[in-house]
């Protein structure tokens, strides 16, 4: 896959906004019901902190450059337009704003294209691991790499079906398919996957 | 759906079920506290892995995102103030409220209205507040600090979620405005056609 990945300048000057200690989620968080409160100020300052988190997510899931762009605008536009719906108590601001983007993302994914994007995967599959494919365009990070080794703390049923599912959009029923096991086995292994990564992750932190 | 859904936390997660999947497990999570709990962990592990393929978003982008939004309307938070424990009961108590509440306005709209056909022809949306623009004279202070919305979107009728609420003042374009936080009931706004006057609220 060749994605044309550029590198975005500008776009600050955010001068009016309170400072910000604290975690990158606490920030996040103000930020945002900054936003719900209509400053224009605060969404420049939180789409400097998370395009490039969004804008990954999207194009790794939509395998696509132009839709990724299409998609992490309509991203950011909900985010805008639905700050005040964000609850604290419920998640991190971060995990909320990847939930919107990831599932605009699948929801674009799934819409058209999903005969083809089958025997799209069935070649990748033939082709190694997915997992893999994490790694292949940005540049090494600490996240990525901690990401990367708790994947691989997986079994290799768990690891297919959080990479398929999370990175490929696909549902439980398509990967149970793909995979020849029974769909029930997928949630299953999702869950188990999902949480053995957050204990590694925690652990590693 | 699985004959247990408590294992679905993973696939709802990962956003592996398909759209009725999910919104059936969304009603299970409001009833299954430590279901909650576990996706609410489960969301943050996914939300690292999407972190862990950022990718520099292109500089064409933000001029784009930033001429959507300055044409976009906000929605208004959910005002419901609650416990941390109940919220997830108390929050479907609300939307039930609301539905009731959009029940009993139709009804006596139907009971009082010249007929049958007056709701469909004049169809209920949720209203489009967006914050007052910066140098508006300020609203009364409030307790908590009020934060104060103008009325844009024209057309119509719409419906204001509980804990919001009217405020009049007066002024030749400014007939009113709502704030959150107050302790409001649901209320209806009518606005002017759209392509009229750009906001049956404005001021603040």
């Amino acid at each position: 896959m060749a994605l044309t990945w550029t590198r975005r300048e500008g776009s600050r000057g955010v001068a009016d906004l309170p400072a910000a200690p604290g975690s990158g989620d606490d920030r996040l968080g103000r930020l945002l019901a900054l936003v719900a409160g209509g400053s224009e100020a605060a969404f420049a300052e939180l789409y400097q902190e998370v395009a490039a988190a969004v804008f990954g997510l999207v194009g790794r899931v939509v395998r696509n450059p132009a839709q990724a762009e299409e998609v992490t605008q309509e991203v950011f536009v909900e985010l805008w337009r639905t700050a005040s719906r964000f609850d604290p108590t419920r998640g991190t601001a971060r995990a909320w704003i990847m939930t919107c983007a990831h599932r605009r993302a699948v929801d674009r994914v799934r819409s058209a294209e999903r005969a083809a994007r089958r025997d799209d995967l069935a070649g990748r599959r033939d082709q190694g691991r997915p997992y893999d494919q994490v790694a292949e365009q940005v540049e090494a990070t600490l996240e990525r790499e901690q990401v990367r080794r708790s994947l691989d703390a997986l079994t290799d049923l768990q690891r297919e079906a959080v990479v398929l599912a999370y990175y490929g959009g696909y549902t439980h029923r398509e990967i149970s398919e793909l995979l020849g096991v029974p769909s029930g086995t997928v949630k299953t292994r999702l869950r188990d996957g999902l949480l053995r990564l957050r204990d590694h992750l925690e652990v590693r932190r | 759906m699985s004959a247990d859904p408590h294992l679905l936390t993973g696939a709802y997660a990962a956003d592996a079920l398909s759209g009725t999947e999910r919104l059936a497990f969304e009603r299970h999570l409001h009833a299954c506290p430590p279901c909650a709990e576990e996706a609410r962990a489960l969301r943050g592990v996914a939300a690292r892995l999407g972190a862990a393929v950022a990718s520099p978003a292109p500089a064409a982008l933000w001029a784009r995102v930033r001429a959507e939004v300055a044409t976009t309307d906000q929605v208004p938070p959910v005002a419901v103030r609650v416990g941390r424990r109940t919220r997830p009961l108390l929050a479907a108590a609300a939307a039930l409220l609301v539905v009731a509440f959009s029940v009993t306005a139709l009804g006596l709209s139907l009971a009082g209205g010249p007929g049958r056909s007056a709701p469909a022809a004049d169809p209920v949306r949720p209203c489009s507040p967006r914050p007052t623009p910066a140098g508006s004279p300020p609203g009364p202070a409030g307790p908590g600090g009020r934060r104060w919305w103008s009325h844009a979107s024209g057309g119509g009728r719409c419906s204001w979620p509980r804990g919001w609420r009217r405020r009049r003042r007066p002024g030749p374009t400014s007939s009113g405005w709502w704030t959150a936080r107050g302790r409001g009931r649901p209320g209806w706004s009518r606005c002017p056609p759209a392509g009229g006057s750009p906001g049956c609220w404005t001021g603040g």
